[in-house]
């Protein structure tokens, strides 16, 4: 008794000692100076690079060619925009930016859609239906997070090019939306989804197809927002795989466009810099805005959930 | 109409354990009827096997005049409402209640009609547009209430719909559902593990202890006559007092040596018993003849539990708040209808 009745009181004045001798004078606090610091530098050495592209793509090649990266604006800003979208070009003067960006789209939009659809119905039957061996299927499932695309990249393209869908958009697509990340997201997520919830809806009449479309696509939108976010710019960003898979010009992606101008000597020809810096920027573009516009609900999707 | 009927049925779970043994019981229309008993003793699996939610091992359940062992669900006209009220998050409170006539294909018309229908009679019209998250804890209660009333369900299923309610907010809802029950004429059946729900709500109570009914019968029956020392331990608060005695035919139990209490004729069993006491059927009193050493009095406003020793064993006694000023030893009067008999071995009453 004496021992809780003695320290309770010094514990309080003690407290209070230290909060009041801070008002007065601010201290230079150098932790958060630090931190900021590292922060600050961390941020320039992401930013600048991306400033360099910005404005080395309004000059022109000859420029850019003997001198390097520019740090200021040039006089061609929109025409080296211009040129890199809508003027034909690469081997069969065929494919513009407007095509690649396209591609670009409808790989990074097939890609997250077709994950999301695949991973999620996986999910689904390991999660809520009494498989046998479900738990073993999803180890399965995990453990080929261990085998990327680099490394299976010689079988899977003799099946696609066995199967003719080389220069296909289902070629480019189908192979790389097995998904063991998102498998495993949407398996956490239906686990933690009450039990009493499935129950009540099958007394309400809903089957399995009910269920799923009624109750658990829209509990999982944030979910589903928070991966298409992760899975279309991965899918953007995607480089080796279309460029096994697609020989044709008119299938080209914008990342892989931007290395075939910088490639492209033809003749004597200085490659189009500025065009390329251009389409670097386009190309940066699309997964910047998806995951500004749509950070709330990433966050969301991966903290919460409104169950 | 519909009657609920167990016959026989028993539920042992894959890995071999029994969940519920062998267990009969009719619940007559329109009646609402109580499964108490503490945790893990097989109510819940009970109803949710009337529910059609867990299958039935053995034996047969007819809802109605339809065997329904192998009936799904949907399929039952049964409604249920759950614990954590289960209501779908992403839906408003509107169709949350008409999802299930949604399923079955009715017109929306008719769907909105009986859902405001339903809202009118619980107060929830103006709440008609919100999502669960945006309600009190009562209010998804009766959310969950209206999406079992729009169905116009045979039965209704309750598995422990009050437990995640406050105290105060308990005993309101407890009435409204009681009130509800008796105004639509619907069977239902309601687990709980609280007696004093199971008590104020049942029309009649079926006690169960480890898979197996221990009574049934109306609450009067089960407090009044507790057909074992489970029973008579479980129902009532503060519970019965519970002590070994032996009883030697000639009309008095002893404690010890040197207490016996008279009982009232009819009693056959000779020899060793379970003597139980219900601590709100004594009295203290100077003319009482038994001795009780006080330790401890606990207050409850409107009466005292006085926590001591009736020879030798812990005893409980439950006095009105008139009764004041108490000295370390007392003296009560145990009548001796309030003697309850039981099998020292069984548990079973004599």
């Amino acid at each position: 008794m004496a021992d809780i009745t003695d320290t309770a009181p010094v514990g309080l004045t003690k407290a209070k000692e230290e909060v009041v001798p801070l008002a007065p004078r601010k201290r230079i606090r150098w932790n958060v100076v630090g931190d900021h610091a590292i922060l600050i530098l961390g941020s320039l050495f992401m930013v600048v690079p991306v400033y360099l592209v910005f404005m080395t793509a309004s000059h022109d090649q000859l420029l850019i060619h003997r001198e390097g990266m520019q740090w200021w604006f040039g006089d061609l800003f929109v025409e080296n925009f211009r040129d890199a979208m809508f003027e034909k070009g690469g081997f069969t003067d065929t494919v513009d930016g407007m095509r690649m960006l396209t591609n670009s789209m409808i790989l990074g939009i097939g890609f997250a859609v077709g994950k999301i659809i695949i991973s999620m119905l996986a999910a689904y039957a390991i999660v809520y239906f009494r498989l046998k061996f479900a738990t073993l299927a999803f180890w399965v499932i995990f453990t080929t997070l261990l085998l990327p695309l680099e490394v299976r990249i010689l079988p899977s393209y003799e099946v696609i090019q066995g199967l003719g869908l080389t220069n296909t958009y289902t070629g480019l697509i189908v192979p790389l939306i097995a998904s063991a990340t998102g498998t495993f997201f949407f398996r956490q997520f239906f686990r933690s989804v009450p039990e009493e919830l499935i129950e009540a809806a099958r007394i309400d009449g809903a089957g399995p197809v009910k269920f799923f479309i009624d109750i658990l696509i829209p509990l999982s939108r944030t979910m589903i927002a928070a991966i298409f976010i992760i899975m279309f710019v991965f899918g953007w960003n995607q480089y080796l795989w279309p460029t096994l898979i697609t020989t044709e010009e008119g299938f080209f992606t914008l990342v892989r466009g931007i290395r075939q101008i910088v490639q492209t000597y033809t003749g004597s020809e200085i490659p189009q810099y500025g065009q390329a810096m251009a389409l670097a920027i386009i190309a940066m573009l699309p997964p910047v805005l998806i995951v500004l516009f749509f950070q709330n609900w990433f966050v969301k999707g991966l903290t919460e959930s409104d169950k | 109409m519909a009657k609920v009927a167990l016959d026989s049925v028993r539920k042992v779970y894959p890995n071999g354990f029994e969940a519920v043994k062998t267990t009969s019981f009719d619940v007559p229309h329109g009646e609402l009827v109580v499964m108490v008993g503490p945790s893990g003793c097989g109510k819940s699996t009970l109803l949710r096997m009337v529910a059609g939610l867990e299958s039935i091992t053995e034996g047969s359940l007819s809802i109605g005049d339809r065997f329904v062992n192998d009936v799904d669900p949907a399929d039952r006209n049964i409604a249920m409402v759950f614990q954590n009220y289960a209501l779908y998050p992403h839906m408003t409170v509107a169709k949350n209640m008409g999802y299930g006539l949604k399923n079955r294909g009715l017109p929306k018309a008719e769907i909105d009609k009986k859902v405001s229908e339903a809202a009118t009679m619980l107060n929830l019209s103006e709440y008609l547009d919100r999502r669960p998250s945006q309600l009190s804890g009562g209010q998804r209660q009766r959310v969950a209430m209206g999406r079992a009333i729009v169905r116009e369900p045979d039965l209704f299923l309750f598995d422990e719909p009050l437990s995640n309610l406050d105290a105060k907010l308990r005993n309101q809802m407890r009435i409204e559902i009681r009130a509800l029950q008796r105004r639509l004429g619907v069977t239902a059946m309601y687990v709980t593990h609280d007696q004093v729900e199971a008590m104020t709500m049942a029309d009649r109570i079926i006690v169960l202890n480890l898979g197996q009914v221990e009574q049934i019968g109306t609450p009067t029956e089960i407090y009044n006559h507790p057909q074992s020392t489970f029973v008579a331990s479980f129902m009532g608060a503060p519970p019965m007092n519970l002590m070994p005695a032996t009883y030697n035919g000639n009309g008095h139990v002893s404690l010890s040596d040197d207490v016996g209490l008279p009982i009232e004729a009819g009693v056959h069993h000779i020899g060793e018993v379970q003597l139980g006491v219900r601590p709100e059927e004594l009295q203290i009193t100077e003319a009482g003849k038994t001795l009780f050493k006080l330790d401890l009095v606990e207050e409850l406003g409107a009466t005292r539990l006085l926590h001591g020793k009736l020879a030798g064993h812990p005893f409980t006694v439950n006095t009105p708040k008139s009764d004041e000023g108490f000295a370390d030893t007392l003296m009560i009067d145990v009548p001796p209808s309030a003697l309850h008999l039981f099998d020292r071995e069984t548990g079973k009453r004599l």
